[in-house]
């Protein structure tokens, strides 16, 4: 079955969950999921078809949200171009920080980005002044267009899927032409990439950069959406989180990580209670992943298409 | 600079560390012609391959290719010149299948964009079914057009040498590097290559080509360069290294 | 983090300090080689990103287990010497950093001698260069692998060990230490013994420096700071050579 006839079809499932489920929680919970699924796509750009990894998402989607709601508030632009502003600012510092970082091999390369995650977090907990520090950034008015308010969660539902989606249509066309073959050959042999006319280190960071912007796009949605921001949701543990979620889902499977990222985000929600266990399921899914599972829940998928 | 020459070495010298890998090779190669590169195990061959084609630097010596300095060209912009390679070590691309393996070799050569291929653009489905249509075609030139749909871990090593092959070919090489592309392969297998080698020859294509199947090596080539401990010891016609004593000496030893 | 925990534990249990220290290490090192039989051992397919993801998952296990079956509090631990500072030159800094200064020495010194004069840093390092060649010639690479987790945990035990009476014993302390060790060998040059004791040296003074004229707020972040800056430089570090890819 093609990937894209598969897309419709959960558009029309999430569309109709949209229409019939009642409980704010429940919706909100999705839309939470939507977004967090922009944040693992642009990761499965990443780690799943061209082989790199990131240790430190989760800050990268810190800037976008800090960048976007300090936009709005500080200097009273519109949400839609702050958002839009901080996409690209992000996306500026990912090709910077990226371009250097990315010459280095892998187990340097995870070591490099969970560093810059931690840098980004160290500086927002720092600069009280503009960021509120630890307490967290509050009062980020809410998106509107037209005249037309993103106050309730099912408005916010609708919206938050459809850009998910629409940016998981942009990836799959974009992994079906030529740049996902490069990316896929740059993930397996880098030299024979290399050596078949493809600008491995170009595309490693033009790709990165790629993943950042859905990051910090994410980020962004995400202040606007909650309305209160703090570092405490951006740390560590949250770019791990993405990587499970890539991880679990199949590394270069784009169902496979939107099922697992519905699923991996809707989880700790409803057994809150065992938030403290929670880290260590992640590392005990990695391991188990690694052991015995290496494609993820992509197998599960091709066997489903067939 | 020489019109009949295509490649031109001179001085190529490279150390790793102490070894001396390869020690003051010149090479010529001219257009049209099948030039060989023998020698033993560790003679500095595929060093010298891994020196042309930019994956290591060299330590002295020039490079040219037609009238371009090789120097002021990076590993990834070779194969738009004209120079394509095979890798001794099979380097297919295991998560695609055979005709998307083959169409790496294409890349290059399609001028769709990313926004081409996001918004799904006429002008990306003609170059993407343009690139399908000859990486197939250039397998059913080498007749395993019925692996198209297949992964590299499900067919045969010798199969997994062709599709390096192709890989190469469907890039329109002028130059085409082949580096021990009978290694592993049976006798039949041998012989289908040589009758490969020399339909990519009949096409206008000029081939390098490193082998250590003595009997494909006298059978195909224009003209042999030996090499031995990083020196090149003779080079010549087939019947006149078969007798080059030097050569002899660097097979069989003393 | 675990070195500094059980550490903490076995001070706790008013076990004798050099006795604690030496359980402490070993235990470690136990640990560690236990984790490559078990788990880095058994990985269905052992490319680097794959082995990458594995100990990330194992250091999530670790920590998140410590800090949920003992606690998240920081733990402060007694200095090693009966005498909390020293002065020196007119300065005067805690007992503590004697320790850590000597026990650095002594560990270069060591390691220093196991890769260069013993066999079997020789083997080590061929093995990490290539291993399938060491294979051919008889090395049991999966042997010396395991061998190596145990020294890592060992040296990592060491580490942790000795800076908590400084910096608290906590469940998630690791972290920021082995990032600055990255951050201080990438500065450095990988694979370069005395470069990454000058990076780790000149990101010390940086920190310093930082925390003495800025604000120690944003100390943390100086190593990874210059780090990027060298990276952009230098790829390859300050002291080191360009390493190549065999194809």
């Amino acid at each position: 079955m093609d990937s894209r006839i598969f897309l419709a079809i959960i558009a029309v499932i999430v569309a109709v969950s949209g229409i019939f489920l009642n409980s704010p929680f429940l919706l909100s919970m999705l839309a939470l999921a939507a977004l967090t699924l922009i944040v693992t796509t642009g990761l499965n750009l990443l780690l799943g078809f061209t082989g790199q990894i990131s240790l430190g998402h989760a800050g990268f989607v810190a800037l976008g949200a800090y960048m976007s709601a300090l936009l709005a508030i500080k200097f009273s632009i519109n949400p839609w171009l702050s958002i839009f502003i901080a996409t690209i600012l992000s996306s500026l510092i990912g090709a910077i920080i990226g371009y250097p970082t990315l010459k280095l091999k892998s187990h340097y390369l995870a070591m490099a980005t969970l560093a810059i995650g931690e840098v980004i977090n160290i500086l927002i907990m720092g600069t009280v002044s503009i960021t509120g520090g630890p307490q967290g950034l509050t009062a980020i008015p809410m998106l509107s267009i037209f005249g037309f308010t993103f106050d309730d969660d099912r408005k916010f539902y609708f919206f938050a899927w459809f850009t998910a989606l629409s940016l998981l249509l942009v990836s799959i066309n974009l992994t079906k032409s030529r740049f996902g073959r490069a990316l896929q050959a740059i993930k397996s042999k880098e030299i024979a990439a290399e050596a078949f006319g493809i600008n491995v280190h170009m595309y490693k960071v033009i790709i990165f950069t790629l993943s950042v912007s859905y990051a910090s796009l994410a980020g962004g949605l995400f202040a606007f959406y909650i309305g209160f921001i703090s570092p405490f949701s951006f740390g560590i543990l949250n770019s791990i989180e993405y990587v499970v979620m890539v991880v679990i889902g199949g590394m270069g499977s784009f169902f496979g990580v939107l099922f697992s990222t519905i699923i991996l985000s809707i989880l700790p929600n409803i057994f809150s209670g065992l938030k403290e266990f929670w880290p260590i399921a992640d590392g005990f899914l990695l391991v188990f992943a690694m052991m015995f599972l290496p494609d993820g829940l992509k197998k599960l998928f091709s066997w489903i298409k067939q | 600079m020489d019109k009949t020459v295509i490649l031109k070495l001179e001085h190529i010298t490279k150390n790793f560390g102490g070894l001396k890998a390869v020690d003051d090779v010149s090479l010529e190669v001219k257009k049209g012609q099948i030039q060989s590169l023998i020698g033993p195990n560790g003679a500095g061959k595929t060093t010298l391959f891994n020196i042309i084609t930019r994956i290591y630097s060299k330590d002295s010596g020039s490079i040219h290719f037609t009238n371009h300095n090789l120097d002021r060209y990076k590993a990834h912009q070779l194969i738009k010149m004209g120079i394509a390679r095979t890798f001794q070590n099979i380097q297919l691309f295991d998560e695609m299948n055979i005709w998307e393996n083959v169409a790496i070799g294409s890349h290059i050569k399609m001028s769709n964009s990313p926004l081409d291929a996001i918004l799904c653009t006429h002008n990306n489905k003609k170059w993407e079914k343009q690139a399908k249509e000859k990486a197939i075609d250039t397998l059913r030139f080498l007749k395993i057009d019925r692996l198209a749909y297949l992964y590299p871990k499900e067919i045969s090593f010798g199969n997994k040498r062709l599709i390096e092959l192709a890989r190469a070919l469907v890039s329109d090489p002028v130059l085409l590097l082949l580096d021990e592309p009978a290694s592993g392969l049976n006798e039949s297998e041998t012989s289908k290559l040589l009758k490969i080698i020399f339909r990519i020859w009949e096409k206008g294509v000029t081939i390098l080509l490193i082998e250590h199947d003595m009997n494909l090596v006298m059978n195909c080539s224009h003209s042999i360069a030996v090499m031995d401990g990083g020196k090149k010891i003779a080079q010549g016609m087939p019947s006149y290294i078969q007798n080059n004593k030097k050569v002899i000496k660097a097979y069989l030893g003393e | 983090m675990l070195g500094g925990m059980i550490e903490f534990f076995l001070l706790q249990a008013s076990i004798p300090l050099y006795l604690s220290l030496i359980i402490t290490f070993f235990s470690v090192s136990i640990i560690a080689s236990f984790i490559y039989r078990v788990f880095i051992a058994n990985a269905k397919n052992s490319s680097d990103l794959s082995l990458i993801i594995m100990t990330v998952g194992i250091a999530m296990i670790l920590r998140g287990s410590v800090g949920v079956l003992i606690d998240k509090n920081a733990h402060p631990v007694k200095d090693f010497l009966n005498f909390p500072s020293v002065s020196m030159f007119g300065v005067s800094f805690a007992s503590q950093y004697i320790i850590v200064i000597a026990a650095t020495t002594i560990l270069i010194v060591s390691l220093y001698f196991y890769f260069s004069k013993t066999f079997s840093g020789k083997i080590m390092q061929a093995v990490a260069a290539n291993p399938l060649a060491a294979t051919l010639f008889g090395v049991d690479t999966k042997k010396v692998k395991l061998f190596s987790f145990a020294i890592s945990g060992f040296v990592g035990a060491m580490a942790g060990a000795i800076i908590v009476p400084i910096s608290f014993a906590q469940y998630d302390s690791g972290l920021m230490f082995g990032l600055k060790g990255f951050a201080a060998s990438v500065v450095g040059g990988f694979g370069n013994n005395t470069g990454a004791l000058i990076g780790g040296l000149c990101i010390g003074i940086a920190e310093s420096l930082s925390a003495g004229y800025v604000s120690s707020v944003y100390k943390d972040a100086v190593a990874f700071v210059i780090m990027i800056i060298i990276l952009f430089i230098r790829p390859h570090g300050i002291f080191s050579s360009k390493d190549i890819e065999r194809v």
